[in-house]
């Protein structure tokens, strides 16, 4: 275990061992061809928000950065880590509550240019109402976000429950200081991960008009 | 959001940032399996690894400190 000074104290690291294999993989003598097997995926936020949480964990479990970083790396660290176990549990609501609407073949059925779905808003916003009434729950703070993924098809469903809790739960993120919810980009890459991951629909198969 | 792969040891590392010629990379299918390599200077198509754990920390010192001074 590894001895880390902070203020003057000495602190035994028991996070050390954990992170014995990400330091051997890192310096491990060899040789790696840069193009070998590269390419592109489209990975959802909340997942690449994890993995930077490991390197971020690592960094001050190790002791990697200077004392005066540790206090707002910590803050960082706890906000960022409430947000991305949230999406999580979020994403499996909607998941639970979205159906894809199919043919008496059962093949999915599309309006042209999308896949057609049902999603279950009630059930979504009676549990976002739940939590909103938790209170002091943090999780709160990015409901209003993924909200915004069944409201997608809002001129066809009505998703005012859903949009109403939304409303709340920013205006409880702003008043507690949060901000990662000020992300632009957030509702597309969600939307998009929605008909990526859930539905495996990939722009040939859209063309083609069928799975 | 779109990132790279790169397939390192027959697993998929997903490339979640780059800093000065430093990659931070995660397993596609093991978040906690995670390394850090660094671009070779000199050949630009090939990969090194790190010298010894004290650049291995101060490459963990970089990424922190860019998600704390980009998260503020």
């Amino acid at each position: 275990m590894e001895n880390n000074n902070y203020n003057g104290l000495n602190v035994i690291n028991p996070n050390r061992t954990r992170y014995e294999h990400m330091i051997s993989n890192s310096t491990r003598q060899r040789n790696i061809p840069k193009q070998s097997g590269r390419s592109k995926k489209r990975k959802n936020k909340s997942s690449m928000l994890k993995r930077r949480l490991v390197f971020a964990g690592a960094a001050i479990s190790l002791g990697a950065v200077s004392v005066n970083i540790i206090d707002a790396a910590t803050k960082y660290f706890e906000e960022q880590k409430i947000v991305s176990n949230t999406l999580e549990e979020y994403n499996t609501i909607v998941k639970e509550n979205t159906h894809v609407l199919t043919d008496e073949n059962g093949k999915p059925i599309y309006n042209g240019t999308e896949v057609m779905f049902m999603i279950d808003t009630s059930n979504i916003g009676h549990w976002i109402a739940d939590q909103l009434e938790q209170g002091e729950n943090e999780a709160a703070v990015v409901y209003g976000v993924y909200s915004n993924l069944p409201a997608s098809t809002e001129i066809e469903n009505n998703f005012s429950d859903i949009l109403d809790a939304a409303n709340l739960s920013v205006d409880w993120a702003m008043e507690n200081g949060y901000t990662g919810m000020n992300d632009k980009n957030l509702k597309k890459d969600v939307r998009q991960e929605y008909l990526d991951e859930y539905y495996n629909i990939n722009s040939d198969e859209k063309k083609m008009g069928g799975i | 959001m779109e990132t790279d792969v790169y397939t390192i040891d027959e697993k998929n590392y997903l490339l979640v940032d780059k800093i000065y010629n430093y990659l931070y990379l995660s397993n596609e299918d093991d978040e906690e399996d995670t390394l850090i390599l660094k671009e070779d200077i000199n050949n630009s198509d090939n990969f090194l690894p790190l010298d010894n754990e004290e650049e291995f920390k101060n490459a963990l010192s970089l990424f922190l400190t860019k998600e704390v001074e980009e998260n503020k």
